[in-house]
């Protein structure tokens, strides 16, 4: 026993002494290791300077405004069946009551694009994704709709469709059977418009929300997350949202 | 003789069939698709699998093979210019799938009927088009 495992000690010292050699005649050759492995493509390298964000001042958000729900449900044709519990809903409104003092605070609640999305993690055939500039999306192709994903959602953020749709949008193709969420209406944010969420906001309500990319210095979003206090909602949970909120 | 008659009688059948010609497909806007016609029997398939992919995944709006600009070409329109969706018996799509008994499943999700025809265009000329490329502008220095 004792033999044999002499031998195999030496057999792999013979190879680390190996390696070691390789990997310092490599290196003495002006060929990196670490780089190569670290190298990405081009594009690759390009798309990850842009994370899409959304900064939501609740103050200015007005209870009982609607405005950004109904242009969600109207840009996606996200229809009403009559059945609260299961329709569709990609943004929802949401009171919060002081219980001390009764002031109420009102913002919406969407799909927060995480950086560390859990319903990436939960997916088992990888419908859920991230895109390169952090817009988490479900593949409908790929999704079997098993609902893990809603399940692993902490801001309930996700539809199952329940019924057959008609009159889908040509932007916003949505069918029965799978798991769905807002998309930061990619069709528009790949076209240079906003998401129509804060066009409504903007146009109809109270201005509260501010969309941009996240990590350009220059953009308003980032000037303002820099400048003035914002959070993430759980942000225990250490996700790190691509939606903040202020006043809250 | 007999055989070689029925072979004969076969490639004749053969040649029809993949020229589709015996098939009644109703003709879509312009002179040409985008790619040479048989090109497009035999592949539109995989062009859209890719190029859904390209979209989806990375964002690219730019895409040659796009199931929107398909059914803006060769969808047909009635007595009171309305649209037909282009999976309905005897239109487009399904003229072909039909005869080979193919079951497609793109239109449970995707729309039948292109945008201008839909009746909603708010992606496509939306009340506030000046003012949101003016925010996007300031936000996120899009030119």
């Amino acid at each position: 026993m004792s033999g044999s495992s002499e031998n195999l000690g030496s057999v792999d010292l013979k190879r680390r002494k190996f390696m070691v050699t390789m990997v310092a005649s490599m290196a003495g050759a002006g060929f990196n290791l670490v780089e190569l492995a670290m190298a990405k493509t081009s594009l690759e390298a390009e798309s990850k300077l842009v994370r899409w964000g959304l900064l939501i001042d609740t103050e200015k958000c007005g209870v009982g405004c609607n405005a950004c729900v109904s242009a969600c449900n109207t840009e996606h044709n996200l229809e009403d069946h009559g059945r609260p519990e299961t329709d569709a809903q990609w943004i929802r409104k949401l009171d919060l009551v002081d219980e001390q003092t009764s002031h109420v605070h009102s913002l919406p609640m969407l799909c927060q694009h995480c950086e560390h999305p859990p319903c990436v993690d939960v997916c088992p055939t990888g419908a859920s994704f991230r895109r390169d500039d952090g817009i988490v999306l479900v593949d409908k192709h790929t999704c079997i709709g098993c609902r893990y994903c809603m399940i692993a959602c902490p801001y309930k953020a996700r539809s199952f469709i329940h019924e057959n749709l008609t009159n889908q949008r040509s932007w916003s193709p949505r069918g029965k059977g799978v798991v769905e969420s807002c998309t930061f209406c990619t069709h528009r944010v790949d076209t240079g418009r906003i998401p129509a969420c804060v066009e409504a906001c903007h146009a109809e309500g109270g201005g509260a929300m501010t969309f941009g990319d996240m990590v350009n210095p220059e953009s308003e979003i980032s000037h303002r997350l820099k400048s003035e206090p914002s959070r993430q909602i759980r942000e225990d949970l250490k996700l790190n949202t691509g939606v903040r909120y202020q006043n809250v | 003789m007999l055989l070689r008659g029925l072979a004969c009688l076969f490639m004749v059948f053969l040649i029809s069939v993949s020229s589709a010609d015996w098939l009644d497909i109703p003709r879509g806007k312009g002179e040409q698709c985008i790619e040479p016609t048989e090109i497009m029997r035999k592949q539109h398939m995989q062009f859209l699998f890719h190029d859904r992919d390209l979209t989806m995944r990375e964002g690219d709006r730019s895409i040659r093979h796009s199931l929107v600009d398909c059914v803006e070409c060769h969808t047909q329109v009635n007595q009171q210019q309305k649209a037909i969706p282009i999976n309905a018996s005897g239109q487009f799509c399904a003229v072909c799938h039909e005869a080979v008994s193919v079951k497609i499943d793109c239109f449970s999700c995707h729309a039948n009927i292109p945008d201008s025809s839909s009746g909603y265009s708010g992606f496509m000329n939306s009340g506030l088009p000046e003012s949101a490329r003016v925010l996007m502008k300031k936000w996120a220095f899009v030119p």
